[in-house]
């Protein structure tokens, strides 16, 4: 039994039955015979039925999967690769906490430095990519594109740095 | 005619040329790192063309697409890697040729025979599209509707691995278009209450999470430095490619016409058509027991034929709206959001701004010789930006990507969450490319299907009245059947003989 495998077969699974769940209150529409929630059903019908042959193999398999064909054997992993992905992971969430506050000047160098520097624990050259590459981003975001960039604790200095 | 003429006129305008050149050396730098995907760095750059006029943006993406298929070709040759899966087929012989001190002919062949294909594509392309799309109009709803089906079914059948995989991706995909108003009634669907829903979940923060986040996962759990092999004199680059392309021409012709035809099928891409561009080449040649040993005649039809499908994609694409690949899907994307509607209308409609993307893709595909070339002398030093430099910069790019359209955090958790769910799926060696195709051809396929119905107050017969709509529908039966019987079959067979 491939239990990696089953989890993501009952995830699916599971996903196929909320979709049914909860298109099912949907009301009809007048003098239309076919509502809102018959297409989204039949979805997950079929998603619940693959799921299910998806779990009948994982079910079957054994117990640890051979790797495919010119795929690499997967390396044991360690404390420091751990360490990235979950750096890698949550710094989507951490810029999002962040960046209200601390604003993108001050959020993206400690993201992009600090996933850099976990990454080679080359300090120096860690904190040149973060700094380097979120003036970049800055100029090319904020002054050409004019996307909005939060600038948190930075808002009095926002018209001291920008050249526009 | 003139139309084709006022459409190379739009792309004289300094602002066009100078976003095609910035997109091709985008395109070349990205399709040139072993690891990023041609889909991945065409999904990074819509945040920049949703900024974009529709000419500029779509000429850009286009021109970014057409370079990075190329691109691969170049690690590919000198490090046995890769750039992008379209370069696989040949990448043995392509790297043996380096090493036995051949690789200014070997990369030099890659550079031109890509534009030859490009080119052969693009025209196909220009002649093919308006004439399928005069037929396309007489189209129904029905016919409509099973054209999204077999579109949808060829992807899955293609996505290669367990079918019902590639199944789930799609429903998956299919699933995601239908969060949000639902467009009959008007009612919240699978918004769970949530108000960051109801507008449905933004494209580019999906795109943006599926392509690019799982690459930078996967590094952090190997994050490997690849090592530079010693820069090394090419030589020129254009020595030898005439001769050795007049003697295969043969093979230019087979890797053109085998890219234009599998890049339209929907679901097979510019891999699928090299890989068989590349076996029906080694089948018929001379020298085919050479092949996988570095010989010139193995790069010619497979790297056309990778370029070639690129165009060949687009014809779906554009006339009927039916994505050809992942690629093409983004491309499709950015016609949405650029508030076009592609299919045999935008023909009527837009005529100049279709050719205008045409003659982008052909001006593209011949830009590919001095940019190519010029790439492949300065790519040696490229590769050496070490990627613990290039992942968390990706990273900051998706962020910002993900953000910048939909000028909200929640856009930033969709492409984080989505990111994570395509990780654990390649994981676990679900396709990722139906589940693109069913986002975009989600909305198309549930229109037509509950219009269909209307039309025939509930009898589904009326699918199947219409001599074209019961050929599309026999079409992707049997493509649904196909796979079902040979895993009943081989089930079967399996356990008779134990």
């Amino acid at each position: 039994m491939q239990l990696s495998q089953l989890g993501v077969a009952g995830g699916f699974g599971l996903l196929g039955a909320t979709i049914i769940v909860n298109t099912a209150g949907l009301a009809p529409v007048a003098h239309i015979e076919f509502g809102p929630a018959l297409f989204p059903t039949i979805v997950g019908w079929i998603m619940i039925a693959l799921s299910g042959l998806a779990a009948f193999d994982a079910v079957r398999g054994p117990a640890v999967e051979t790797p495919a064909e010119g795929e690499e054997p997967a390396e044991p992993l360690n404390w420091h690769r751990l360490v990235l992905f979950a750096g890698f992971a949550a710094a989507p969430l951490i810029y999002v906490l962040l960046a209200p506050v601390l604003g993108f000047l001050l959020t993206m160098p400690v993201i992009v430095g600090g996933l850099a520097f976990i990454a080679s624990g080359k300090p120096v050259r860690s904190l040149l990519l973060g700094v380097g590459l979120t003036v970049l981003l800055h100029i090319v975001f904020y002054q050409v594109l004019r996307v909005t960039l939060p600038w948190g604790v930075l808002t009095n200095y926002a018209g001291i740095l920008t050249w526009k | 005619m003139e139309v084709i003429g006022q459409a190379f006129l739009e792309l004289l305008s300094p602002q066009v040329l100078l976003i095609m050149l910035g997109a091709g050396v985008y395109g070349l730098t990205m399709g040139a790192i072993p690891g990023l995907s041609a889909s991945m760095a065409v999904a990074l750059v819509i945040p920049i063309a949703f900024f974009l006029d529709p000419v500029p943006a779509l000429a850009g993406v286009v021109t970014l697409a057409a370079m990075a298929i190329f691109a691969g070709d170049l690690p590919g040759a000198l490090l046995r890697i890769p750039g992008t899966p379209a370069s696989a087929a040949y990448v043995d012989d392509s790297y043996l040729m380096v090493r036995r001190g051949q690789g200014g002919l070997a990369l030099g062949l890659c550079v031109i025979c890509s534009a030859i294909g490009g080119v052969v594509g693009a025209l196909v392309l220009m002649g093919a599209a308006p004439a399928i799309a005069r037929i396309a109009l007489q189209f129904s709803s029905y016919e409509k509707f099973w054209l999204a089906c077999l579109g949808l079914t060829a992807a899955v059948a293609v996505s290669g691995g367990k079918w019902y995989k590639g199944g789930i991706s799609l429903m998956l995909g299919l699933a995601i278009a239908q969060v949000g108003l639902d467009p009959v009634s008007g009612q919240m669907r699978l918004t769970f209450g949530s108000r960051e829903l109801v507008g449905g979940l933004a494209f580019i923060p999906v795109l943006i999470g599926m392509f690019a986040i799982p690459e930078v996962l996967r590094y952090a759990l190997a994050p490997r430095e690849i090592a530079p092999p010693p820069i090394q004199a090419l030589g020129n680059l254009l020595a030898g490619v005439g001769s050795t392309l007049r003697r295969l021409k043969g093979d230019l012709v087979q890797g053109s016409a085998v890219g234009v035809v599998i890049g339209a099928i929907p679901g097979a891409g510019a891999d699928i058509a090299a890989y068989i561009s590349y076996a029906i080449s080694k089948r018929f040649s001379k020298v085919g027991d050479q092949y996988g040993k570095g010989v010139p005649d193995a790069l010619v039809a497979p790297t056309t034929s990778n370029n070639a499908a690129v165009g060949g994609a687009m014809i779906p694409a554009t006339v009927f709206g039916i994505p050809g690949d992942s690629l093409t899907a983004i491309i499709i994307g950015v016609f949405f959001l650029k508030g076009l509607n592609p299919g045999p209308t935008i023909f009527i409609e837009n005529p100049l701004l279709i050719n205008t993307v045409f003659m982008a893709f052909l001006i593209a595909n011949i830009l590919m010789v001095p940019l190519g070339l010029f790439a492949t002398s300065v790519f040696q030093r490229m590769i050496r930006v070490p990627r613990y430099m290039l992942m968390p910069a990706v990273l900051a790019f998706c962020i910002i990507g993900a953000f910048a359209v939909e000028n909200t955090h929640f856009a930033i958790v969709t492409m984080l969450v989505l990111g994570l769910v395509a990780f654990v799926m390649e994981k676990h060696q679900y396709p990722l490319a139906p589940a693109i195709l069913g986002l975009v051809l989600g909305p198309m396929l549930e229109e037509t299907f509950l219009n269909s119905l209307i039309r025939a107050r509930g009898n589904i017969f009326a699918f199947v009245e219409r001599p074209l709509s019961m050929g599309l529908a026999a079409l992707t039966l049997v493509i649904c059947v196909a796979p079902v019987a040979m895993f009943v079959w081989r089930k079967a067979r399996g356990a008779r003989s134990a």
